[in-house]
């Protein structure tokens, strides 16, 4: 699958989780309602064409290049969707998609899926739209200088949800961010120049070969360039200004702002415990923790020899 | 019923009918070498999942021959030719295509040894034009670019689809389609050629226009289908698969005569 | 696992509801709570168990979820709170956190659990039944469709996909001869023939789409397209879910009270 930007259960701080949950639930609420307007003409019906293409991304992201001796570049296709079903469609069918990879695939949590759609599916797909569509409007508008924009956008896409993701596991205290978001950054600056150009050369295939499917597809829209191009440097401007922020504090001024807003939740002393410091209340001293440990061994060991034995038997009914 | 036509032994790696002489003046050694031989030996191949496909295969094919791999669905016939140019490896045995055993070492020259042709002509068109498409293989290959541009012209000739050339691909019909992925592969000047049926979805017409075809080809011909008339028409030798062992091996004419053997394994 | 989820066909929202809620509890334990990840785990593998997987098999599936460790690693070295170890290697002058390494152990002990929890839920509950589920609990109309379709030709389209790689693969050749030649073409060739794979596959689906719809129009469907009947409601929801609920609370108090290290 896609490098590691999918996040497991357990390493996001619960708080942070939630948070990301609601932006992104609120957004995907906005797209749905957007997406049912009748302003991008298609030639099969919304639902069945987004659950078709969303098949197809799937099977997109199976595609590589070689770039070097043991390298490959691979697709994310946050922005390749966007351009073909317009942003808020683009947007529900990536969401969809991660969410299927953490359920059926276990690529990504179910806590962190919140996250995961943000970081690929929001900022990628919507926030990457925009910026694409204000690039392609600033060189001109035409076709080419629209596949141009997907393919800058592609890049920031790749960079921004790297960047992001470090920067959630940094604000949870599971990775050092002086460490890791350059070394995330510097990778994704390179994993995104492939998806670049698998972006670009497949949009320019289809425009070549089957230019009326695109003309419906991603119908240019209304509004004014000038709005979806500040829009586009917004949000663009603002994951760019976070990054650096972040960047530039040293890690434990990072932990202290993340205890502050209560994302870690650091080992706190409980009020009372059963078994206070691993003994046995009444034996004594080391003795105490090694009876503790042998006889939790044992118990644990028979448990589990219970368990495959109960598994076998309902295996069989 | 139709007399088999033993097809003349000339070498393999005779030119194309429309060939022009000045490519093999251009680089003598990308003519290809291969004399298009296959030796399979004990050939057995089990699925990742723990399916054994193929259960000991014993087979010798010289240059120039035309076979049909006959057997029912599941038999084993499209594992089979899938080791032919070493996509599947063996689980045990050997694979000897050429003259050279299919290893990591020979993988590339296999690849432009043995052209497979696929089921779906769809899987192995995917460029803009069909130009683009037959260019593939050399392209990959690292041709000079008159050296490619040859080779695209003489594939494209040797299936009667030149006028084609600058067509989007998913605009043509099937049977256009197929003769262009049958091009894509012979840009590449194999010695052997593996076709998976190659007469499915074709109509009557189609079918005479693609046994013509396959009788112009010298190359050794590998065709794995369901299509019997096909086998009669044009392939004098036939290997019958059925649980990934061979259960017969030998004269078309006879073995589509045999009923009994027909219907004990699925072809009738 | 095992052949026909035996969730299939019924209401499958308890068993989606139960592991949102014990991924919820593992999440929240303090890093550190070792026991309670154990005991957490232990209740994971007798639910396994009662799906006929064993604990063993359960626990090796898990690991799909350890290459995120590489994440972790760097708290490990970095921090500087509760030494465990400081010395130097070679050049390098290292240190151990005792802090980094329990937060890092922890989160990576959370992650193989509750990729466990999702993979029994799979195994009880089919990927379309989940969908159900979900349906029923305020999902959008328009997710839930694409999402049942997206599932339904998942494999499909990944198999065409697989077969252009094959046919890809089959025509990469070396030349037969002189090693003088630039195998492989330039990276920006290699880049557009896999842009063409890309949208080739994007057209094939995109047809695909269209005959999906004529033969859903042709057979009636008007609006929406709801994949298959609603099976009947559980009437037992409620208590299943304060069931699970309950428990959920008993895990975060042992998580609470069992001593961490």
């Amino acid at each position: 699958m896609y490098p590691q930007l999918h996040i497991p259960d357990g390493f996001l701080s619960p708080q942070l989780s939630l948070l990301l949950w609601v932006a992104t639930a609120v957004l995907v609420g906005i797209a749905v309602r957007k997406s049912g307007r009748a302003d991008v003409k298609l030639l099969a019906s919304q639902p069945i064409l987004m659950g078709v293409l969303g098949a197809f991304i799937f099977a997109a992201q199976m595609f590589n290049f070689p770039v070097a001796t043991g390298t490959s570049g691979h697709l994310l296709g946050g922005v390749l969707a966007g351009y073909l079903l317009g942003p808020w469609a683009g947007t529900i069918v990536m969401a969809t998609v991660i969410g299927i990879q953490a359920l059926l695939f276990q690529d990504g949590g179910l806590l962190a899926l919140g996250a995961n759609a943000f970081n690929m599916g929001i900022i990628g797909t919507l926030g990457g739209s925009f910026v694409a569509r204000g690039i392609g409007t600033a060189l001109g508008g035409s076709r080419s200088a629209s596949i141009f924009g997907a393919g800058a956008a592609a890049w920031l896409a790749v960079v921004a949800a790297a960047g992001l993701t470090t920067l959630q596991l940094g604000l949870s205290g599971t990775t050092n961010i002086a460490i890791g978001l350059p070394a995330m950054l510097g990778v994704h600056a390179v994993i995104g120049i492939g998806e670049a150009l698998i972006t670009v050369a497949a949009l320019t295939f289809i425009a070549q070969t089957a230019p009326d499917i695109l003309a419906g597809v991603s119908a240019p829209s209304k509004a004014s360039p000038v709005r979806r191009l500040v829009t586009g440097v917004a949000i663009a401007g603002g994951v760019a200004t976070l990054a650096s922020l972040f960047a530039s504090t040293d890690p434990d001024g990072l932990e202290a702002v993340a205890e502050q807003l209560g994302f870690l939740n650091a080992g706190e002393v409980s009020p009372f415990e059963l078994f206070p410091n691993y003994t046995i209340p009444g034996l004594d001293g080391g003795a105490s923790t090694a009876v503790a440990g042998v006889l939790g061994i044992i118990v644990v060991i028979g448990v589990l020899f219970a368990l495959g034995r109960l598994a076998r038997s309902r295996a069989q009914s | 019923m139709t007399d088999q036509h033993e097809h003349p032994h000339t070498h393999p790696g005779a030119p194309l009918p429309h060939s022009h002489g000045h490519e093999h003046a251009h680089d003598a050694a990308l003519a290809p070498t291969g004399d298009g031989t296959i030796a399979i030996s004990h050939l057995h191949f089990r699925y990742p999942d723990g399916t054994e496909a193929l259960r000991g295969i014993d087979l010798a094919i010289a240059g120039g021959e035309k076979i049909a791999l006959l057997g029912p669905n599941g038999a084993g016939k499209s594992t089979l030719m899938l080791h032919l140019n070493g996509i599947h490896r063996p689980t045990h045995g050997t694979v000897h295509v050429a003259g050279a055993q299919v290893s990591n070492e020979t993988i590339g020259r296999v690849r432009a040894e043995v052209g497979l042709v696929f089921q779906d002509p769809d899987d192995q068109l995917f460029s803009p034009t069909v130009w683009d498409d037959v260019a593939f293989g050399p392209t990959h290959m690292g041709l000079t670019s008159s050296a490619i541009h040859d080779r695209v012209e003489t594939a494209l000739a040797a299936v009667g689809a030149l006028d084609l050339a600058q067509r989007a691909p998913m605009r043509l019909s099937i049977g256009q389609r197929k003769r262009v992925a049958l091009a894509t592969v012979l840009a590449m000047n194999p010695s052997i050629l593996v076709f998976d049926e190659p007469s499915a979805g074709l109509d009557p017409r189609g079918r005479r226009e693609l046994i013509e075809l396959l009788q112009s080809l010298t190359q050794t011909l590998i065709v794995s289908t369901h299509d019997l008339e096909l086998a009669r028409a044009a392939f004098p030798r036939s290997i019958v698969v059925d649980r990934g062992v061979i259960v017969a091996d030998g004269s078309t004419s006879e073995i589509l005569a045999n009923r009994e053997l027909l219907l004990a394994h699925g072809l009738a | 696992m095992i052949a026909e989820p035996r969730g299939v066909g019924r209401d499958t929202r308890a068993a989606v509801i139960a592991t949102l809620a014990f991924v919820t509890a593992v999440a929240l334990l303090p890093p550190g709570s070792y026991l309670a990840l154990l005991l957490s785990w232990l209740l994971l593998a007798f639910a396994g168990a009662l799906l006929g997987i064993g604990p063993t098999r359960l626990a090796r599936r898990g690991l799909v979820a350890l290459p995120f460790v590489v994440a972790a690693v760097p708290i490990v070295f970095l921090r500087s709170d509760e030494l465990l170890w400081a010395g130097s290697v070679g050049p390098l002058t290292l240190q151990v956190s005792g802090a980094g390494l329990r937060i890092a152990l922890t989160a990576l002990i959370k992650a193989w659990i509750s990729v466990q929890a999702s993979m029994l839920l799979l195994a009880f509950a089919s990927a379309p039944s989940i969908v159900t589920a979900l349906r029923r609990m305020k999902l959008p109309e328009v997710i839930a469709t694409s999402a049942g379709l997206t599932i339904r030709y998942l494999e499909l389209l990944r198999d065409e996909a697989r077969r252009m790689l094959r046919a890809r693969t089959a025509r990469s050749a070396s030349p037969v001869g002189s090693g003088r030649e630039r195998i492989g073409g330039s990276i920006s060739w290699r880049a557009r023939t896999t842009g063409n794979l890309v949208g080739s596959l994007f057209l094939r689906a995109y047809s695909r789409a269209q005959r999906i719809e004529e033969a859903a129009a042709s057979r009636g469907a008007t609006g929406s397209l709801s994949i298959g009947t609603m099976p009947t409601a559980d009437p037992r929801l409620t208590i299943k879910v304060i069931g699970v609920l309950a428990l959920v609370l008993a895990l975060t108090l042992f998580g609470a009270l069992l001593p961490r290290l």
